[in-house]
């Protein structure tokens, strides 16, 4: 925001240039008066803190809040109802031949050899999250991305010397070589 | 569509809109920073009470944050912010009918809003006490005038927006925007003489003891 300098202790009033009618808005030197004035009004902030205050009573957002999200699970619910459809009609003949016992019992059977594998599946998961969270801090390191590209130019040494030695020894090898590089 | 960075490199706001959006709340903490003071000041003035300005600035801050998926970062975010603390402050003088009261005061309660420091080093002291005093009368002028308008003369000449960028923060045709500025004018011309000020004469000037009053004599 702009902050101007004080009045011209003799300047006439700003307010005394209010324009004629609302057809003809004030522009320019008038309004900028106008502004000037503005400008003295007193400073005003809000009590220390208020930010950290502000920052703290964010609501956390949570991977559904993003539309993209939304969009896929509603998406993977609708392929679910629509399965259910197809599948239901499908497992009635099995569901005579059991019996409300037997149902019932695939079912307990089903959904617990369901939630084991999500449990295996997410423990797999988290062990790789934590595997790659350690590796990415550690790539985002000056000294480890300065080892990557010192280890880089040393094998790119080294494989342009084995190209160099195998063409004195074999030129068609060595032709081989540098077309696949 | 804004620069994403300007001439000092500092990020833009609506760049810093789009961070945030994506979910940095870092990028939200810079824009709080950047414009807690202008909303509000905004809002103060409006409501004419410290604390619950201080509210509703927290709050139009959440609003936004929860909002921020339908920025459209071809919009500048000054005038967007300040739509929402706008109605946010309008929404809350209807719901408790504020606008009734705490015309004559500064401000409403004991309690002044927090000013900032003055810098010793800028004018010189009678400059300073000057634009001071200056300052206070057109507070107490600005604090006369209905809601509305005291919204609308802060965003035409205290934040220098546009009457484009008005008619967009308050959701109005350009044209009413035009008339309610002048209205507000002519309302505030005559609250400055309700107040004992001569708008048309000339602007304060210290007394022969370097003090100034409200229209320039000595107390």
């Amino acid at each position: 925001m702009n902050r101007h300098s004080i009045h011209d202790p003799g300047a006439p009033s700003p307010l005394s240039s209010l324009p004629a009618s609302p057809e003809r808005p004030a522009v320019g030197a008038d309004e900028a008066a106008l502004v000037d004035w503005f400008a003295h009004l007193p400073e005003v902030a809000p009590r220390p803190g208020f930010v950290l205050r502000v920052m703290a009573a964010l609501p956390r957002r949570s991977w559904l809040d993003a539309r993209s999200s939304r969009v896929l699970v509603a998406a993977a619910l609708l392929a679910v109802a629509v399965s259910a459809g197809f599948l239901i009609p499908a497992l009635v003949p099995l569901a005579r031949l059991v019996g409300p016992a037997g149902v019932l019992n695939l079912w307990i059977g089903s959904v617990a050899n369901l939630a084991t594998h999500l449990t295996d599946g997410l423990s797999t998961w988290n062990a790789f999250a934590s595997v790659g969270r350690v590796l990415g801090r550690a790539l985002a390191l000056p000294p480890f991305i300065a080892l990557l590209a010192l280890n880089a130019a040393l094998a790119l040494a080294a494989f342009r010397g084995l190209v160099a030695l195998s063409s004195k020894r074999s030129p068609s090898h060595a032709g081989i070589v540098a077309l696949s590089l | 569509m804004t620069q994403p960075v300007d001439k000092s490199g500092a990020k833009s706001d609506e760049a810093l809109a789009v961070e945030a959006k994506r979910g940095s709340e870092e990028a939200f903490r810079e824009l709080v920073e950047r414009f807690h003071r202008p909303v509000y000041a905004l809002l103060v003035r409006i409501v004419r009470q410290p604390e619950l300005a201080e509210d509703l600035a927290q709050e139009s801050f959440l609003k936004a944050w929860k909002a921020l998926a339908r920025f459209d970062p071809a919009r500048k975010f000054s005038s967007w912010m300040f739509k929402i603390a706008h109605n946010t402050a309008l929404d809350e003088l209807r719901r408790s009918g504020l606008e009734t009261v705490s015309l004559d005061a500064p401000f409403a309660g004991d309690e002044e809003p927090p000013e900032m420091p003055a810098d010793p080093g800028a004018e010189d002291p009678l400059a300073r006490t000057l634009a001071r005093e200056s300052g206070r009368m057109l507070e107490r002028a600005v604090a006369r005038l209905r809601p509305a308008y005291r919204g609308i003369l802060l965003l035409r000449f205290a934040q220098e927006m546009s009457y484009d960028e008005i008619a967009e923060t308050l959701g109005l045709p350009l044209g009413t925007v035009k008339i309610h500025i002048f209205r507000a004018r002519a309302e505030l011309l005559r609250e400055m003489r309700a107040l004992g000020l001569d708008p048309e004469g000339p602007a304060m000037k210290p007394g022969p003891g370097g003090t100034v009053g409200p229209t320039g004599e000595t107390p």
